[in-house]
């Protein structure tokens, strides 16, 4: 830079002399800036990038090295069509699968790039998948990677899959380009909890410590296609409590969990009905999970109540959903149902496990800051015996395109 | 006079805007909750007050000497020997905390954007084009801002208005957790950022239009004040406690913004920002550096000093840290209290004495 401003100098003193000296000095000036624009020393084509669209991190036990593996997109394949004797039983086949071990993650991800021809980058990567083994050892590790490498972004979703994370990045679904989209459009769905890297860190560092996360399986595949022809699908609510997998609830329980943490969509209740044979199914259109906390006279307790508005799809009773007190006798039906999943739901986080999945402690800290203060060291033998009161309110709203019950005579309709 | 342009009072508010903002919109947010806790989104209406105190005393200095700046004042309040070592301090001074910006810049774009650039090369090329803007002249420094602010300002509200569907309002509770004094310690953090609002010591002397100054230094304290908080306010709905856990809240926010799919990897933007904003303060402090040293040694242009003080501030941007954890030191709350006593105890002594010596000696001439 010196020497850029002494030629600038020496320019404007060849002014008025020679002209031949003041193009020299341009000349000599300009190439010395060229000396420092030469570098580009961040420069990456895309043709030299492996773009990494998930990661996958396994264990095969405690002690033992981390297993880190990466789906990475191949740009070839993607764009147009094969070049012919495309058959439908193989898979897409625009991702692979690059695993390597190591002690920690930070060293696994060293070592995978040894085994890529081109600069590994994660940047892209939106769907983290932790296998079962790695999720016991505990999540701590896997989020201080995450969050302090720099290309990482915090908005990828994370899972916890049943079988190894590397089978699940494997697969080659047939309907989306790669697993890992199929897996983010899931988490868009909201087809499970819906949790992103820095959901699960909050969740974790917060006073709650614990953290819930969808459970993935693999769709088996259709007869006679490519085993991998399949999709990874969400199954199951696996819990943490700190950062460590303790157990995996399931339908009905794992729909308590998710109306408990306000994520509940895509779900339909059937409410059967005493007398009759049929039964009737009500979509909710949004469930709301309040949770107020008070403590009166040193009795800490948690009033729980949900909101929920759902339209009738299907019903096969003979009622004709048109008078109000038919209405009413399946809206008890419903909430008795729900209160009974949600119930359930509480004793197990509460009793059983007790572990705060539910974000009380969030709620004591906001509204009883003093009192969480004095007591948050007790918190784990407080935590059960807060008194829980559940209330669900619900609403039908619409009975669908459909009033009567179809495909049934009309004089077997009861309008009353 | 050493400077011949002229800037409008508004001119000298936007260039004060990003000078204060740049570099805190990163590091304020981690800062004040590392001390506030959940107190954190107010605390810069804490520091508000030290800005107006900073305003102030800026405009009183400049009431005591209208056509001077603080360190022509200074000799004139503290007699020629007095007045350069205040002077001095400030010749020492300057370089460090210009030195800091830099640096700070330079460890941000390091670590967010090109990690295999050497250093040298990020500061010097910034510096470079900062020193040209500078040798210009104050009413290119003026106009290049207003230019810069406006790209700082669009951008920002964009970025920020596009996380408000990931915010969640219930992190404002609980308010005053611990009291009130976690919040006004993590006051400390804005508050050294508003003491730079005595630049307008050195550059109210050259502003045409002062007759509604007081009105309008006070609304640009408010603006800042409102930036830090909504700033603030965004990290910590978005991220709650873990806000302090992070070397660059913002840019975390910015990476985190999805919408339909598309909407994503923002985080460049957060970068353009950065640079645009850094560019004017670089260049602003840059000149008052200049403008100092010129002044201080009594030369008639400030323009030969540019490009020896800028390559200066570099140098002292290597020598002030080794790493990214050296500068959290240096813009942690004990420095701050080494920037409150240059930027806001010493100018406010230089006002007390001088308003003394107006008294005694408007008192000696109304004796006779």
């Amino acid at each position: 830079m010196m020497a850029w401003i002494a030629g600038c100098r020496s320019c404007a003193a060849a002014w008025s002399n020679a002209c031949l000296l003041r193009s020299a000095a341009l000349a000599l000036s300009f190439s010395l800036i060229a000396v420092l624009l030469a570098g580009c020393w961040d420069r990456t084509e895309i043709n030299d990038l492996a773009i990494v669209l998930a990661a996958g991190i396994d264990s095969p036990g405690e002690g033992k090295d981390y297993l880190l593996s990466a789906q990475v997109f191949v740009p070839r394949q993607s764009s147009g069509g094969k070049a012919g004797g495309s058959s439908e039983t193989t898979p897409g086949g625009v991702t692979v699968v690059k695993s390597a071990t190591g002690s920690n993650l930070a060293e696994a991800m060293i070592r995978l790039q040894t085994k890529i021809s081109r600069h590994v980058f994660w940047g892209h990567c939106e769907t983290v998948v932790i296998g079962e083994n790695a999720a016991k050892r505990g999540l701590r590790q896997y989020l201080d990677f995450l969050l302090r490498y720099a290309q990482f972004r915090e908005h990828a979703y994370v899972y916890m899959s049943e079988p190894p994370a590397r089978e699940i990045l494997a697969l080659l679904p047939p309907l989306e380009r790669s697993s890992a989209e199929a897996l983010r459009e899931m988490g868009n769905l909201k087809l499970g909890a819906k949790v992103t890297i820095l959901d699960l860190a909050k969740s974790i560092e917060g006073v709650g410590q614990s953290a819930v996360l969808s459970r993935l399986r693999i769709l088996p595949p259709e007869q006679g296609r490519d085993k991998l022809a399949t999709m990874p699908y969400m199954r199951g609510i696996a819990l943490f409590r700190k950062d460590a997998y303790i157990r995996t609830v399931t339908e009905p329980i794992s729909i308590g969990v998710l109306i408990m943490l306000n994520q509940l969509e895509n779900y339909v209740f059937t409410v059967k009905l005493g007398d009759s044979k049929g039964f009737v199914a009500i979509k909710p259109l949004q469930i709301r999970t309040t949770m107020t906390p008070r403590i009166q006279k040193g009795v800490w307790s948690m009033h729980v109540q949900v909101e929920t508005k759902g339209d009738i799809v299907l019903n096969t009773t003979d009622l004709a959903l048109l008078a109000p007190d038919q209405v009413k006798a399946i809206e008890r039906l419903w909430k008795e149902k729900m209160t009974g999943i949600i119930q359930a739901s509480i004793d197990l986080a509460q009793k059983k496990l007790k572990t705060d999945f539910y974000g009380y402690a969030a709620a004591f800290r906001r509204h009883y800051p003093k009192q969480w203060n004095a007591s948050r060291s007790r918190w784990e033998s407080i935590y059960p015996d807060v008194e829980t009161s559940l209330q669900v309110k619900v609403l039908i709203m619409r009975s669908g395109k459909s009033e009567s019950p179809q495909g049934v005579p009309e004089d077997t309709i009861i309008r009353k | 006079m050493i400077e011949k342009g002229k800037i409008s009072l508004a001119q000298m508010n936007i260039l004060i805007y990003p000078a204060i903002l740049a570099t805190s919109i990163l590091s304020v947010p981690s800062i004040t909750m590392a001390h506030a806790g959940h107190d954190m989104w107010f605390t810069p209406i804490w520091g508000a007050l030290v800005g107006f105190l900073t305003v102030f005393i800026a405009l009183g200095l400049n009431k005591l000497y209208p056509e001077r700046t603080m360190i022509e004042a200074s000799t004139a309040i503290l007699g020629s020997v007095l007045g350069k070592i205040f002077g001095l301090f400030y010749m020492l001074y300057l370089p460090h905390l210009t030195g800091v910006i830099i640096r700070t810049y330079g460890e941000f774009i390091i670590s967010n954007a090109l990690p295999h650039t050497p250093m040298y090369a990020i500061m010097g090329t910034m510096v470079l084009v900062c020193a040209i803007n500078v040798r210009s002249g104050l009413e290119v420094i003026a106009r290049s801002g207003q230019i810069f602010v406006a790209l700082f300002v669009i951008l920002a509200t964009f970025l920020l208005a596009l996380l408000i569907g990931e915010l969640h309002p219930a992190e404002f509770l609980p308010i005053g957790e611990k009291g009130l004094r976690p919040s006004i310690v993590g006051a400390l953090a804005p508050a050294a950022w508003l003491t730079e609002f005595i630049l307008i010591a050195f550059l109210l002397p050259f502003v045409h239009n002062r007759s509604k100054v007081v009105r309008k230094s006070i609304i640009a304290v408010l603006y800042v004040t409102l930036s830090m908080v909504v700033i603030n306010v965004v990290c910590l709905l978005l991220m709650g406690d873990m806000t302090t856990s992070f070397a660059y809240p913002v840019m975390i926010a910015a990476r985190y913004i999805t919408i339909a799919d598309f909407m994503q990897h923002l985080e460049a933007f957060v970068i353009a920002i950065w640079i645009s904003g850094i560019f004017v303060k670089i260049s602003v402090f840059l000149y008052v550096y200049s403008l100092t040293i010129a002044q201080w040694l009594g030369m008639k242009d400030y323009r030969p000093v540019v490009f020896p003080t800028a390559f200066l501030c570099t140098v002292f941007a290597y020598w002030i840290a080794r790493g990214k954890s050296d500068i959290s030191g240096i813009i942690s709350a004990s420095s701050n209290l080494y920037t409150l006593i240059a930027l806001l105890i010493l100018p406010s002594l230089l006002l007390a004495i001088g308003m003394m010596r107006q008294k005694i000696s408007g008192q000696g001439k109304a004796a006779p």
